[in-house]
């Protein structure tokens, strides 16, 4: 039923983003050492929302249409081919968190709404 | 929720990583006085978990740095030479700290990670909560 409301499913989209967008960032930071590697993140969520579901599983946690890319900093990487900047990461995991609070308690706004509409 | 559970274990491979590093940092500056010490280095690198398919890191092989070690004057010595030197170690303690302050800093953004994702996970279990 849930589904069929709009509200709903964009808020529960927008927790299920920031969940893998944080899980990206977090393999970022892991590895802010570690030598060649590129850092990596995913399109703003207004970008690749396009009214309809955005995630469908195919198998386990194969995600369809989030595909994370390589960012592109040019002149940022350190000797040994590094890219990942700790500063932007943790501000964009903050970002990430903010933009999860703001879908949990939409989510929990329209249910506490729905409520009230039944009388409970 | 699974990804949130992703996000935690790979913080934990990151602070499992760099608390590797500061032990052998550690290491490196109590060693810094021994004669003929040659100092630790660790890399890390990344290990693809087959069942997730995410990336975790670890802490690759210790080497030894081969740099030329420090050679001490002091005749009195026990393994002082004929010119009263001997071979001290290849410690340098201005690069040790640097390296622990960028090692404990990497560790506390691992630790931050792991936080958020906790949070953000408990706050959507409070959806279910009256």
């Amino acid at each position: 039923m849930f589904q069929s409301l709009e509200y709903f499913s964009v808020a529960s989209d927008l927790a299920t983003y920031s969940t893998h967008r944080h899980s990206v960032l977090a393999q970022n930071i892991a590895n802010a050492d570690t030598p060649g590697f590129k850092s990596r993140d995913f399109k703003p969520f207004d970008e690749i929302y396009n009214g309809k579901v955005v995630f469908e599983r195919l198998h386990d946690d194969h995600v369809l249409d989030l595909v994370s890319f390589e960012v592109n900093h040019p002149g940022n990487s350190s000797p040994n081919g590094n890219t990942v900047s700790l500063e932007t990461e943790m501000i964009k995991s903050v970002k990430s968190r903010q933009a999860h609070n703001l879908a949990i308690t939409s989510y929990k706004s329209g249910l506490n709404l729905l409520k009230t509409t039944l009388g409970r | 929720m699974d990804s949130l559970a992703n996000s935690m274990d790979i913080a934990a491979s990151g602070m499992r990583a760099n608390a590797k590093r500061i032990r052998h940092i550690s290491e490196n500056i109590a060693n810094a006085d021994t004669p003929g010490y040659k100092r630790k280095l660790i890399s890390f690198k990344q290990i693809t978990n087959s069942e997730s398919g995410r990336g975790l890191v670890a802490a690759g092989s210790v080497r030894l740095d081969q740099s030329a070690p420090r050679m001490i004057f002091d005749p009195s010595h026990p393994l002082a030479k004929e010119d009263g030197t001997y071979m001290g170690s290849n410690v340098n303690m201005i690069v040790e700290v640097a390296d622990s302050r960028e090692a404990q800093r990497s560790y506390e953004a691992n630790l931050k990670i792991f936080d958020q994702a906790r949070k953000m996970s408990s706050s959507t279990l409070e959806l279910l909560r009256r």
